[in-house]
Parts: structure tokens; C-alpha cells; sequence
């Protein structure tokens, strides 16, 4: 009896690992020794504003690519937005498996080829996706280290820019939209209109990415370079004219009175959606990304993009050492892991989805423009609007590539909603942000050590 | 209905005055976010932005279909069925079997491992979520098989998860049937395993319904586990319910009244299953609580 | 405050013979056996699941892993304590220490925790008696509690929208708060934290107590209505003591649960969150999964650990699970 209790032991344990065992061997039996039945896995970012599309997409993709290799591709889509992708890329790195091919936006690319996990694109690698004459030359300035050490491909780009209300702008007899952050300021005042609940500008203090983004397009426009040193060695985050950017940026809600001062929780999308009701007379740090979103808001038919001002608040003109960072390099890239086994597959796959069919197609559909150079001259041979975002990408200054920028943005990103904390308690006083900065210069600084 | 007549318990601790208005008070705080919740998942986004009026100037019901799209709903429903319901089956029939060995025998390492099961609650979830992804990953590299993404996966994980408490309520519970009964069992030539099955079970079926609706909890709450160990294919509830609040991140316009009837929809399947159980809740729980 | 014994009887379950008197015998070989194996498959399968991955989070809280040795962690450099050093004299680069974090963890588990008991015991004392109602009232009690954390901490937060959210147009409605008061932000941020939880727990009590309340014996009410006590006194009298060691235990088992809470947090005010809220499970996840220090997270991890335990070993020894059953 005794014994017969073991064996039942024992086959209870195995019915509880049997079902691990089972799919073991369904998923190993998929992908065979020739290239037909192999799977290529590739991670994208998901997509909720085009969520059926975007679901379209991947079907039309991994049809084609099945007719041109007889693999098949899985797609994975990362959850919790930018959180999600940087799990999801640690979880692969520190076990060596997961996506086959990722998809990182331009100021991630140091921090992921800092890991050195994945691979390093030969001159053959570059003829493999198309060469690198097919991509647009300051999106390549994100691709790698230096030009021998690029790791990632330009996939479709989305400079910044700002768009404006043009009815607001009618309304306070604004003709154009302004080139310097003083005209902001004061056209900004002409269409705030606080009993209507319409601001001229916009800040969004709690956003994890937008206070990194546009304080240091003013610290590069007033000469404060880019919050490292050109070397990557010293950190430069608490430079006087550092500081005078995240004070000229608050200056906006709490000084000027442009910025609804009850916006201190907003990320980007509440300022969005501000601007979709008509709220805002101009959002800055856009991207062509959310034409579609404002198409189907309120404010559709009503807007128009600009390039963002290029000299800096107080001056005439740029200081001699500005830099006008009329936009960043920014964008998705796709990379290939080291660890994958299935890389030939990989470039086809980015071959397939940079070409100029392709990019054209995702333009109309997503919104961002393509990274493939002749896609984007057609583009702008067609649409003004994109002739001028493709102008300003013509001029992009590309962030630092230093392995450490991720870091370096949630603190930025903890900086501002320190900020924003004090103006929300009424303790605000610009004076609390040099000791903040000071303190954040003095963590990334001891990061850039080790 | 008869207007029933009633004379005031002993047992009524509450003058019947106190006892209406802490009931009433009671069910405004409880039920006011609920309401709240319901009302902003018909509201058109723009009004809810905007902030102007609490009523809605038309109802929005179209957002409890285009949520449908805009988020996988219905495949993580499934999902986290699936997954919660399976690894909560599986763990309660592994805790009633350590549950009735810890209640009915002494031998080396029970108490060790009593207590290791109250140490294992107080890990952190957080602290668990790379090293086990690279456990996961190892054992796939190792054994070539698919593991990550897997329901598998995910199931053997929260059944785990669930584990400890699930045993500690059946050994609290077990220990307090009378061992006679199974006893009686044995001397008519039962197994020890048919004594288990076929006369503690029954005694014992509401800390067995306890477990079993706790440990589906376990899997259905999870956000952070099912991020990295899920695939699209596989992905939870909660993890797609988190993933379209965060995508806004990408400058899309926040659908919160869509994100409301999301949130209401995946609330659902718990609140039925916890209706449904709750005679057995109170009692099962306090069992658990009070002796395990 | 020491907890006594408790009664065993819960409503549903079977009259109670304490685990003290199993016979003797049955833990010597009987008919049937001894099925120990019965417990191989939760233990091992607590051991890969959550002991391994544990042992190596141990590991990890020694070594310097980030970014750059990510990829071959198991060779990543050893630095000694170096991160549990640092994890109090600096925290992560966005500036909380464990020692910040602890104070936020701490203060929010416990006033949680000193909300909820009152508010649970007082649920309780309305549904203990029968009335027209009262399963309906019970089942809608239960709400708040049922409700996934995600989806609470999602509502809330739309609640406590500035401006815009319920909680803001209440207040300035009755002219008690300025519309635009900030509850995402700030000091407010930690009682908005608080509140929610509240709002999500109290039923946990409530369960309890009222399970208690159930095995009060009757007689010992009709006692105290023959001597003319008055509500408060029967409370007090009858009802608090005879719970005590419910309440205990609820109360341990709560302020467990609300110090590990991570996901609420987390999904009410995304990363990096204020620092009144930077509770340690949230700071934890940020200094590994977003600042690429997993080391320090590993540390932190540990601390947060051995300091659970506190309250594990203190709950251990209330349940005395030693005694009901050996």
C-alpha cells in the first residue's frame, strides 16, 4: 500500500509537470533545421491609438516576409510603454533569450549598447538592410557609438516641433508663429484667457520624458551644450544656464501665467488632449505622431506645425556657442541581439520593413515619418507640413550617446516632479533648483565614474 | 411581503439608530467610487478632460464597444481565466495534500517548514522578478523548450505564489476535523488517500473554497509577474489594462472613459466569484486567520 | 499587547477538536501509512519558484550589476556590502534612501492599518444581526475589497484628479478646499495613498471581525442584557475582548500586506513618484528596472526582507502554530 501511494506521489508531480514538458516539445518542434520553418521573434512597441491597424500591419508584414523567406515572424509587443520595452530588454539581456529583433527609441540606443548585447552591424550587415545611403544621415548619428560600432537601424523618425491653434492665433491678432522664446512669451499672453480656461502655452511638469526634452533644447540653444560633456566624462546638469532652463520652463505657469497653473500632474497626453479641445494656443516638443490623434478631436482642421523658437529667452539672437536644436534625433530604431540565432533572418526582416514601400506605408497609417531617405523626399515633395518636419530633422542635434542617458533622463524626470510638487504645495521658489540639479549632477557623476 | 416584525438581539451591539446611519455611511464610501467609475466610463472623453460637469451631456455607451478594440479585452479575459483558474485548482489540491500531512503527522522538517512558508510571504514580489525570469530562461536554454510566454509559465508561478497561504489554511482547517472519522475510514479498508479524498475533502470544502478563490486572486491581480512572463498570446487582464493606461506615454489622447469600462469589465469576473462564495468566505477565512 | 488563544470554532467549519489532542498514534504508522510525499511537490516547487529565485536575488544584492555587466551577471563584480551601505547613506540616483522609503512604507502601513480597524469593526456590528437586507448590504460591503488593486488604484486616481476629480469638486462644493488642490502631488499624495487604501481594505477587517463576531456565544450577550449594559458597555465589555486575538492577528496580517504593497502605488502615480509616496517595493523597482542598478534593488530587496520578518516571527509565535497541532 505503501508503495502505491508513492507511484501515485509520484504521478502527481508529473501531471503537474507534464503540461511544462508537453509545450516544450510542441515549441521545439516548430522551428526546423532549414530556413522555412524558422521563427523570427520581434519585439514592438504596442500601439492602443491604432490598435487594429497596427494589428493589420503585423499580419500584411509577416505575410509578405513568409512569401520572401518561408519564416514566419512572432510578434511581442511591449507592455507599460517605455518601463515595459527597458524590462523587457533586461529580462533578455541578463538571460540571454527573448526577442530576436527590438525596437528602441533613439535615446535608448546607448543604454542598450551598453549591455553589448547586441550586434555590431558590418559594412555587410548595412548592405544587408539596404545599405546605409538608404537612411537618413542624422538618424544614423543614434545608430552607434561611432560609425563602426553601429548596433541599431533607423526605422521612421519623428522630430519635434510645435503645433499652434490657429484660431487662437487669429483671435489675438498673431500673424506667425514666433522664432524666438521671447515672442512665444508674449504671444503666449496675447491668447491666455484664464476665465475661458484657454492658456497660451502648455508644461506638463509629471510627463517622464517631456521636462528632459525641452530643458535641454534650451540649454543647447543658450550654449549650455548637452548636459554631458563632449567627452561623456563629466556630467553638466547644474551649469547656471541648466537651471535657467527648468526655471524658464516653470517661469511659464508660475511668472508669465501662459500654462494653466493646475497642470502640475499632466504628462504629454493631458496636454494633448488640452490642446484637442482647444484649450492651448501652442503645445510645443509634438511630433508628426499625433496628427491623426488631433484629426479626431475638436480641434481638427484648426492646427498647424512650426518649427519651435531657436534663441533663447532674454536674447536677440543665439548666443555664438548655441545650438538652434531645432529638434532632437529622435525615433524608433531596431537592433538584433547577439544572442539570436536567426540574424540573417533579422536583417531581411529589417530590409523588408525600411524599404520605400513600406515606410510609405506606415507613415500614412501611423503618423511618424520614415527614416528612409528617398520615402521622406517624396513625402515632402507632397505635403508642406512634412517638407517642414523634414527640414527641421535635417538640423536635429543628436543627444549624448553615453550609456548612462537613461539614468540621466528619470532623474530629470525626478527633478521636474520635485518641482512640480512645490508649485502644487504653493512652496515653489526658483531657488529650490540648483540644489536639485546639484544633487542629480552629483548621482550621474558617480555613475560616470564607475 | 410581510412586514416582519422585529424585536431587538441581544446580539444587536448598535442602537438601531447608530446601526442605519453607520450602514448608510457605510455604503456611500464603499459604492460612491464605484458609481463615480461607472458614470466616467460613459462620459465622452472630452468632457471628462475637461472637468465641466459631472453628468455627461449624452452618454457614451460607445465606449464599451470600441474598448473591445482598443484594448484586447476579451483575449485576456480568457487569459487570465485560464491561468488563474488552473493555477488556483492546482495549488489547492497541493495544499489539502501538505495540508493533511503537516495536520496529521509529525516528522523532520515540518516545522521548518511551517515556518519557511510564512518567511516565503514576506518576500517581496519585486525582489523575485528578474532572478526568476533568468530561472525560467535557464531552464529553457537548458532543456530546450519554450518556457517564457507560456501559460505554463505564468500557472507554475502564481500556483506557487499562491501556495503558502492556500497550505496554511488547510493545515489550520484540516487539523480541526476529528481524526476519527477519517480513522473509521482506514479500519474499513480505505487508503489513506481515499480517507483524504472522499471524507476529509467534504468536511473540509469550505477552507477549500476559501483557498481556491484567494489563490485565483493571486494570478488575477498580478501586473508585474505577467509583464515579463507573458506573450502577446498569453498576456492577463491586468497586464492589458495596464498597458493601455501607460500608452498614452506616447502622445496619444487618454481614453480614460474607455479605460473605466475597461477597468469595470475586468472587476467583474472577481466580484461575481467572491458573491457567489461569500457564505464561505467569512467562515473559511477567519478558520485560516484565527488558527493557521 | 499579548493575544490569547483563540476560540476554534469558525461558522463553517466543523466542531472544533484542537490539533493538541490528535491521538498519538496516527503519527506513528497506521493503517493507510504515513503519505509525507505529499508535501514534495508545493515544497519543491516553493523552493524553484520563490526559494531559488531568492537565493540569487542574495547574490545579486552583492554585486555591482547594471547596465554595463547585465549580460554576463553571474561574473559581475563583487562589491561586498557596498549596496546595502549605500542603500542608506544615498538611495538611488533620483536621491530616496531605503531609510526615506522605510519611513513612507512604515507610516503608510500603519495608519492604513489604524484606519481600517475601527471602520471594519463598526461594518461588522451592522451586518452581525439579521435584517431585511442584510445579505444584499453584506455582498455590497465586500466591493471595495474584491476589486483588483489595478483597477482601484486606476479609479482613484481619477478621483483625485486635481481639479477635474470627484474628491476635488466635493470639497470645493462644501467650501472646504481650494477646486484645484493636488492629491497626485505633494504631502497630499501620501493621504491620498492612504484613503485609497482604506477605501480598498477595510472590508479585509470587516471579514474578520465579523467571522469573530460569530463565535461569540449567545448567552454571553443575554448575560449582559440581563445586567442593563448600554451598547458601549457591551462593546467594550464583551465584544472587544472576546476579539482580541482576531483582531491581532487581522491586524499583523494587514500591516504585512499594505507594506508590500507595490502595485497601487505604482499604477496611481507611475515612476518616478513623489517622494511621500515612494514606498520601498516602488523605490525598489525603480533603482533596478529603471535606473539599471539591480544591486542596489537587490539590497534594498534583502533589508525590506529581514525587516518583514519582524512582524512574521512576532505572528508565528500569536498563531502558536506549534501548539494546535503537535
Amino acid at each position: 500500500m505503501k508503495a502505491s501511494n508513492r507511484l501515485i506521489g509520484i504521478c502527481s508531480c508529473l501531471i503537474v509537470l507534464l503540461p511544462l514538458v508537453l509545450t516544450g516539445c510542441g515549441g521545439s518542434s516548430g522551428s526546423g533545421s532549414n530556413g522555412t520553418g524558422q521563427t523570427l521573434h520581434v519585439l514592438v512597441g504596442a500601439n492602443t491609438t491604432f490598435a487594429t491597424q497596427q494589428k493589420q500591419w503585423m499580419q500584411q508584414i509577416n505575410n509578405e516576409f513568409h512569401k520572401e523567406t518561408g519564416a514566419t515572424i512572432a510578434w511581442d509587443t511591449n507592455t507599460g510603454g517605455s518601463s515595459g520595452e527597458q524590462t523587457q530588454l533586461q529580462t533578455a539581456m541578463v538571460s540571454g533569450s527573448g526577442p530576436d529583433v527590438f525596437d528602441m527609441g533613439t535615446t535608448f540606443v546607448p543604454t542598450a549598447q551598453a549591455t553589448k548585447g547586441f550586434v555590431t552591424l558590418t559594412a555587410d550587415d548595412w548592405n544587408k538592410v539596404g545599405g546605409k545611403s538608404r537612411f537618413f544621415p542624422q538618424q544614423m548619428t543614434m545608430s552607434g557609438s561611432s560609425p563602426s560600432q553601429d548596433i541599431a537601424v533607423p526605422w521612421n523618425m519623428s522630430p519635434y516641433a510645435m503645433v499652434y491653434n490657429k484660431d487662437l492665433f487669429k483671435k489675438a491678432g498673431i500673424s506667425t508663429p514666433p522664432t524666438t522664446w521671447n515672442d512665444f512669451v508674449t504671444d503666449a499672453k496675447k491668447m491666455t484667457d484664464p476665465s475661458a480656461g484657454v492658456y497660451g502655452a502648455e508644461i506638463d511638469p509629471s510627463d517622464s520624458f517631456d521636462p528632459w526634452k525641452i530643458w535641454w533644447t534650451f540649454n543647447q540653444q543658450a550654449g549650455g551644450g548637452s548636459f554631458l560633456s563632449p567627452d561623456l566624462k563629466t556630467a553638466e546638469l547644474n551649469s547656471p544656464t541648466a537651471v535657467n532652463s527648468a526655471k524658464f520652463w516653470f517661469d511659464w505657469a508660475t511668472t508669465f501665467k501662459i500654462a494653466d497653473p493646475t497642470s502640475m500632474t499632466w504628462k504629454s497626453s493631458d496636454a494633448t488632449s488640452a490642446f484637442g479641445n482647444g484649450k492651448v494656443g501652442i503645445m510645443i516638443m509634438t511630433t508628426p505622431t499625433i496628427i491623426p490623434t488631433l484629426q479626431k478631436s475638436a480641434a481638427a482642421g484648426k492646427y498647424a506645425f512650426a518649427p519651435m523658437p531657436t534663441v533663447p529667452y532674454g536674447m536677440q539672437q543665439r548666443p555664438a556657442n548655441g545650438v538652434p536644436a531645432a529638434t532632437i534625433v529622435s525615433g524608433e530604431m531596431l537592433a538584433v541581439a547577439s544572442y539570436s540565432n536567426v540574424q540573417d533572418l533579422a536583417f531581411k526582416f529589417i530590409n523588408l520593413v525600411t524599404d520605400y514601400q513600406h515606410q510609405l506605408d506606415w507613415t500614412k497609417t501611423f503618423g511618424d515619418l520614415p527614416a528612409n531617405v528617398q520615402a521622406a523626399n517624396y513625402l515632402s515633395s507632397k505635403d508642406p507640413e512634412t517638407a517642414a518636419f523634414v527640414k527641421a530633422e535635417q538640423n536635429a542635434t543628436p543627444t549624448p550617446f553615453s550609456g548612462e542617458w537613461g539614468p540621466l533622463e528619470v532623474s530629470l524626470a525626478s527633478v521636474s516632479s520635485k518641482l512640480a510638487n512645490s508649485v502644487a504645495t504653493n512652496h515653489y521658489n526658483p531657488s529650490q533648483i540648483k540644489p536639485l540639479m546639484d544633487q542629480a549632477n552629483q548621482e550621474i557623476q558617480s555613475k560616470l565614474h564607475h | 411581503m410581510k412586514k416582519i416584525k422585529r424585536q431587538r438581539n441581544s446580539q444587536d451591539i448598535l442602537p438601531p439608530t447608530v446601526r442605519i446611519i453607520a450602514t448608510v455611511f457605510l455604503l456611500v464610501f464603499a459604492l460612491i467610487p464605484v458609481i463615480y467609475t461607472v458614470l466616467l466610463s460613459v462620459t465622452p472623453d472630452s468632457e471628462i478632460t475637461s472637468g465641466e460637469n459631472l453628468i455627461p451631456s449624452h452618454w457614451a455607451f460607445s465606449n464599451y464597444i470600441q474598448m473591445w478594440t482598443s484594448v484586447n479585452l476579451a483575449q485576456g479575459l480568457f487569459n487570465s481565466l485560464l491561468i488563474s483558474l488552473t493555477a488556483s485548482a492546482i495549488a489547492v489540491v497541493l495544499a489539502v495534500g501538505a495540508g493533511y500531512v503537516i495536520s496529521r503527522f509529525k516528522f523532520f522538517g515540518r516545522m521548518p517548514y511551517l515556518y519557511s512558508l510564512i518567511g516565503l510571504q514576506t518576500v517581496p514580489g519585486v525582489m523575485l522578478l528578474l532572478p526568476l525570469f533568468v530561472l525560467f530562461a535557464s531552464a529553457q536554454a537548458a532543456l530546450h523548450f519554450k518556457l517564457v510566454g507560456t501559460y505554463q509559465a505564468v500557472i507554475v508561478t502564481y500556483l506557487t505564489f499562491a501556495l503558502p497561504f492556500a497550505i496554511w489554511l488547510m493545515v489550520s482547517y484540516l487539523s480541526s476535523i476529528p481524526i476519527d472519522l477519517e480513522e473509521a475510514a482506514l479500519v474499513d479498508g480505505a487508503t489513506r488517500l481515499q480517507a483524504l479524498w472522499s471524507v476529509i475533502v467534504p468536511l473540509a470544502l469550505p477552507g477549500v473554497v476559501v483557498a481556491l478563490v484567494f489563490s485565483f486572486l493571486t494570478g488575477w491581480n498580478d501586473v508585474l509577474f505577467a509583464s515579463v512572463l507573458t506573450s502577446p498570446e498569453t498576456r492577463t487582464i491586468a497586464v492589458q489594462l495596464q498597458a493601455f493606461s501607460s500608452a498614452q506615454e506616447g502622445g496619444a489622447l487618454p481614453l480614460y472613459g474607455q479605460l473605466m469600462g475597461a477597468s469595470i469589465v475586468s472587476a467583474l469576473p472577481v466580484v461575481i466569484l467572491y458573491m457567489v462564495f461569500q457564505r464561505y468566505l467569512i467562515g473559511g477565512l477567519t478558520a485560516g486567520g484565527v488558527k493557521g | 499587547m499579548s493575544i490569547q488563544p483563540i476560540p476554534e470554532t469558525g461558522p463553517e467549519s466543523p466542531p472544533s477538536i484542537s490539533g493538541a489532542q490528535i491521538p498519538k498514534r496516527t503519527s506513528s504508522r497506521s493503517a493507510g501509512g504515513r503519505p509525507i510525499w505529499l508535501m514534495w511537490p508545493s515544497a519543491i516547487m516553493l523552493f524553484v519558484i520563490v526559494g531559488l529565485p531568492f537565493l540569487i536575488a542574495l547574490y545579486i544584492s552583492f554585486l555591482n550589476l547594471d547596465q554595463y555587466t547585465l549580460r554576463s551577471w553571474i561574473h559581475a563584480p563583487w562589491v561586498g556590502l557596498e549596496n546595502y551601505v549605500e542603500s542608506f547613506t544615498a538611495g538611488n540616483i533620483v536621491g530616496t534612501s531605503t531609510l526615506v522609503s522605510l519611513g513612507v512604507s512604515f507610516g503608510f502601513a500603519i495608519l492604513t492599518t489604524a484606519f481600517i480597524t475601527p471602520i471594519g469593526i463598526l461594518a461588522a456590528l451592522t451586518v452581525n444581526t439579521p435584517f431585511r437586507g442584510r445579505g444584499v448590504v453584506r455582498a455590497l460591503y465586500l466591493i471595495p475589497y474584491v476589486i483588483p488593486t489595478f483597477v482601484t488604484a486606476l479609479v482613484w486616481r481619477m478621483m483625485f484628479l486635481n481639479k477635474t476629480g470627484l474628491i476635488d469638486r466635493f470639497l470645493a462644493g462644501i467650501h472646504v478646499a481650494n477646486i484645484n488642490t493636488y492629491w497626485l502631488l505633494g504631502p497630499n499624495s501620501f493621504w491620498a495613498m492612504i484613503i485609497t487604501d482604506v477605501w480598498a481594505s477595510w472590508a479585509f477587517i470587516y471579514i474578520m471581525v465579523l467571522a469573530g463576531l460569530q463565535s461569540i456565544p449567545a448567552d454571553m450577550y443575554d448575560a449582559a442584557s440581563v445586567d442593563g449594559a448600554n451598547s458601549w458597555q457591551r462593546l467594550t465589555r464583551i465584544v472587544l475582548p472576546q476579539l482580541r486575538g482576531i483582531l491581532g492577528l487581522a491586524l499583523l496580517l494587514s500591516t504585512l500586506n499594505h507594506f508590500n504593497n507595490f502595485t497601487l502605488p505604482f499604477v496611481m502615480f507611475g515612476t518616478p513618484p513623489p517622494v511621500q509616496v515612494d514606498v520601498l517595493p516602488l523605490n525598489i523597482y525603480v533603482s533596478s528596472f529603471q535606473l539599471f542598478n539591480f544591486g542596489l534593488g537587490g539590497a534594498m530587496s534583502v533589508i525590506t526582507l529581514l525587516i518583514m520578518l519582524i512582524p512574521g516571527i512576532f505572528y508565528i509565535r500569536t498563531i502558536r502554530l506549534g501548539e494546535v497541532t503537535v
